[in-house]
């Protein structure tokens, strides 16, 4: 294993949410161009519109992580809220981060192969549970 | 189940049409045929000669999205949706094996 292997995973999978969007937005967009129909594309299995509202709470996320977290407070009460509180919720809001890309396949899976939620589900349990797991190896070990 | 007549094609369109017959008279199985054919020969290829299985997969997956893609966009009756969104998810997977592994230090 080389180093920094977990945080290269996860560059690795926001590189590929940004080639699935890429793909996506290609195949709408040189389809819609050649006037075919594109009502399966955008309300059927492909739709962008959930991966657009996702991304959307994820944006709003950001804003109020930034606001909250540090924009609105001087250093010292974030540092304070930090210690007290805010680990929590600014653990939460990296691990949505993290999971961004685990959501949209997983959002992926449900639309266009209909695999059941509930397995989606137990397989983004898993996820989560490694990554949790990951982050602790890279803050004991750096690896 | 009453297959259409050869002769009632219209040539005008040239292989347009022909490859909708072709695709309609196999239930649709002439196109993914030759998707799953042009996979398999990219995937052993790409293995073969650059001794990469998940590297093959993704270039696999890219070239018959893209043939897929090409199908789609001449005629959609012969290359339908859920070819396509199959080739796009083959792609994806591809994309996916590649990234993480590469990037996880093991090339």
């Amino acid at each position: 294993m080389a180093e920094d292997g977990f945080k290269n995973m996860i560059y690795g999978f926001v590189l590929l949410t940004l080639f699935m969007f890429l793909t996506l937005t290609f195949v709408t967009q040189v389809a819609m161009d050649n006037n075919k129909d594109t009502t399966e594309l955008e309300k059927g299995a492909f739709s962008l519109n959930q991966y657009e509202d996702f991304l959307e709470g994820v944006d709003d996320q950001a804003e109020v992580f930034q606001k909250d977290r540090f924009a609105n407070q001087n250093i010292f009460i974030t540092l304070g809220d930090l210690i007290i509180s805010g680990l929590f919720r600014i653990a939460i809001d990296m691990l949505v981060f993290i999971t961004t890309p685990f959501t949209l396949i997983a959002q992926v899976l449900n639309n266009v192969l209909g695999v059941p939620t509930l397995v989606i589900s137990v397989v983004l349990g898993l996820i989560i549970f490694s990554i949790i797991f990951g982050i602790w190896r890279l803050i004991k070990i750096g690896d | 189940m009453a297959w259409q007549d050869p002769t009632t094609i219209n040539w005008s369109n040239g292989a347009v049409e022909l490859l909708a017959y072709i695709n309609a008279v196999t239930l649709g199985w002439a196109s993914r045929m030759v998707l799953i054919g042009i996979y398999i020969i990219v995937l052993s290829g790409y293995y073969k000669a650059r001794d990469d299985f998940s590297g093959g997969m993704a270039a696999a997956g890219v070239s018959v999205f893209i043939v897929a893609f090409f199908g789609f966009l001449l005629n959609p009756s012969f290359v339908d949706w859920i070819t396509l969104a199959i080739t796009i998810g083959l792609a994806f997977i591809g994309a996916a094996i590649v990234l993480v592994e590469k990037n996880s230090g093991t090339a």
